[in-house]
């Protein structure tokens, strides 16, 4: 059974939620809440000169504006050494929304006018190389003028600091990724050389560093940073839903939660078939409610057969389904999965679908809260929860069914 | 060994049937014909099917056996017979293939393991209402519903027969009486409310091959969909649990 687009419901409150800055809903030029976010930052310009020599962790950043002509190019803070943790969103789970700024607006980035489809140049080779490196790259880049701007905010991609257009650049020969560079010079498909370095341990967010760089694939090309992130967790979480369709249920119902800039978790496993599901609940004042006077809330689903469309709620849905699938694909066990998130005050600002992924995988690794039935579950599941779990269940379309919907098992002959 | 002749469009069938629900199935052959059970993941609904020896031209099963088959793979096989073309079967132990002969064309499918595959055992059902529909009718009935809803609702009494669909704005009706039926036994009002995804899926498999559907219908209870091919040689029955939103 395929799932079906859902309806469309014309709210006013959940327009920011579907568009995220992305397709600008409102009809704005610009949107107003990214806007407001940039006008609160007080605009200290954090470098003042044309010329930055630095280390990055590696970092590229690939523009979507104008596409198939974009912006490319590498990212570097006026700093030296070991500055990869400012790349690496797997390290941070403990971090707080200002940590995680302070050090992102130090990222310069330099851009570069390119077609996703060019592959010689100079600068073209550096960005690969960039993108390939296992450790912090030395450069020096001289811009066309100061860079600009103090932060970038995004939904789905890791704020950064300001930029320019690049004038000149030279990188220091970088350690490349032995596996991400012979994986550039075979003939294999993207879609196997994200799996295949994902087998291998690498990290989600080099895979998408690469991908986004155009180092994969039969035809390579470059992909805007925004979209590499969702191709990369959709390629890898479908893969992983596909092989735990092979394993056993699970026998109990599971409830896992944790809390994390202002955002909370909570995460039930159920004994089914695969399906998924995850519904946020953005607070009035919160990024992507900022107008509203109620709690809006929104989700997405997918039975076994996997869905038809793009999810409504976008990169996210698929940032989770990777962590809640990895997790199952790691216990050999399938089920059915509900995230649900509560998203608090406090949570001010985007940064970027990583805080999804990890903190659900953050989540995933805490002992759960076992159940032996449904409605104890739901009842410890309702305690954890802000908003009534009656709201939840209104919302979602698996517990729906798992509270309506019958199986033919219901029907067997109890007593033999 | 087994070894039988049949037409494209009576496979196809069989094979699509079981495909709206799984993507692997086991299947039974046995010397009087072909047999089919299975639920789908989410245990909502399940088909049961047979394919009587009559249906073939020649049929020839020297001992009961059991092969899983992937269902894409076979159905990607069938794709280059038209419907009236004549498909040969053939499957011997040793080699663990399925042999498909179209015309002079040919094609072993690899074979499943059967033996992760559980037995699918039908539940007694006591169903007191039968209708015998137009498949055509129902079908355009089941299509308006799903335009504005993801379940639907069928109800049952001494004079009629109903489906009713409501979504968040909209409402679509089907209201036939007993003389606009093919039969209708009924004796006390029954309702069950049913998902339209699977319902949807069954009832196409039923159009273009039966003029006529066969409904069971009980209260707040699974529907059972039949209907039959071949002169009665092939039957093909769905199960699918009911919605019911009173918990």
């Amino acid at each position: 059974m395929k799932v079906k687009p859902k309806k469309f419901i014309s709210l006013d409150e959940s327009i920011c939620i579907r568009c995220r800055g992305a397709k600008l809903l409102c009809g704005k030029a610009r949107c107003p809440v990214l806007v407001r976010y940039y006008k609160n930052l007080e605009a200290k310009p954090l470098v003042e000169k044309k010329i930055i020599f630095g280390s990055s962790p590696p970092s590229i950043f690939i523009g979507r504006h104008g596409y198939p002509n974009v912006y490319a190019g590498p990212m570097l803070p006026p700093l030296q050494g070991d500055t990869s943790y400012m790349d690496l969103p797997e390290k941070w789970h403990d971090k707080e929304i200002d940590d995680i700024v302070d050090f992102r607006m130090k990222l310069v980035r330099g851009k570069y006018r390119i077609n996703i489809n060019t592959r010689t140049g100079k600068i073209i080779e550096y960005i690969q190389e960039v993108a390939m490196a296992e450790r912090p790259v030395d450069m020096e880049i001289e811009f066309e003028k100061k860079p600009k701007g103090v932060i970038a905010l995004y939904d789905e991609v890791q704020p950064h600091g300001p930029s320019a257009p690049i004038k000149k650049i030279w990188v220091e020969n970088p350690k490349v990724n032995k596996r991400i560079e012979k994986l550039y010079y075979d003939e294999i498909k993207a879609n196997e050389a994200v799996l295949l370095l994902y087998e291998n341990g690498i990290f989600v967010s080099s895979i998408q560093k690469a991908f986004s760089a155009g180092l994969f694939g039969i035809e390579k090309r470059f992909v805007p940073t925004r979209w590499s992130i969702t191709a990369v967790d959709d390629i890898i979480g479908k893969k992983l839903v596909e092989e735990i369709k092979n394993y056993r249920w699970i026998d109990e119902y599971r409830v896992y939660y944790t809390k994390s800039l202002d955002n909370l978790w909570v995460i039930f496993f159920y004994p089914s078939s695969w399906q998924y599901e995850l519904i946020e609940a953005w607070y009035p004042n919160t990024t992507w409610n900022p107008l509203g006077k109620k709690i809006v809330m929104y989700g997405d689903y997918e039975l076994y057969d996997g869905r038809h469309e793009y999810a409504s709620i976008g990169g996210c849905y698929y940032a989770a389904r990777l962590a809640v699938a990895e997790k199952l694909k790691k216990e050999k066990r399938q089920a059915g999965a509900i995230v649900l998130r509560e998203i608090h005050p406090g949570y001010i600002m985007p940064v970027g679908v990583w805080n999804v992924r990890e903190n659900v995988r953050k989540a995933l690794k805490n002992e759960p809260k076992k159940f032996d039935n449904f409605k104890e579950a739901i009842l410890f599941i309702s305690s954890l929860l802000h908003i009534p779990i009656k709201r939840w269940i209104e919302v979602s379309y698996l517990f729906k069914n798992m509270l309506y919907q019958k199986r033919i098992d219901d029907y067997y002959c109890k007593i033999m | 060994m087994f070894q039988g002749k049949i037409k494209a469009n009576f496979i196809k069938t069989i094979i699509d049937a079981t495909a709206i629900l799984v993507d692997e199935a086991k299947f039974k052959i046995a010397d009087d014909g072909i047999y089919g059970r299975t639920v789908d993941p989410a245990h909502v609904g399940m088909i049961d099917f047979k394919l009587k020896k009559e249906a073939f031209d020649d049929y020839d099963c020297k001992e009961e056996t059991e092969i899983g088959i992937d269902l894409d793979k076979l159905k990607t096989a069938l794709k280059v017979a038209t419907s009236e073309e004549m498909v040969e079967l053939k499957y011997e132990k040793e080699e663990g293939r399925l042999k498909v002969s179209i015309g002079n064309l040919t094609r072993k499918i690899a074979l499943l393991d059967v033996t992760e595959m559980p037995d699918t055992k039908i539940p007694s059902l006591e169903l007191p209402a039968e209708i015998v529909i137009s498949t055509v009718e129902f079908h355009q009935a089941i299509k308006a519903a799903e335009s504005i809803s993801d379940h639907v609702t069928l109800i049952a009494d001494k004079e009629s027969f109903e489906l009713v669909a409501e979504g968040d704005t909209d409402i679509v009706e089907l209201r036939l009486s007993k003389e606009q039926l093919y039969s209708l036994k009924c004796e006390e009002r029954v309702k069950s409310m049913f998902p339209l995804d699977y319902l949807s899926d069954m009832v196409k498999v039923a159009r273009g091959k039966s003029e006529e559907l066969t409904i069971n219908l009980g209260n707040n209870y699974p529907i059972k969909l039949s209907f039959e091919m071949a002169g009665g040689y092939i039957k093909i029955m769905y199960l699918l649990a009911p919605r019911i939103e009173s918990e």
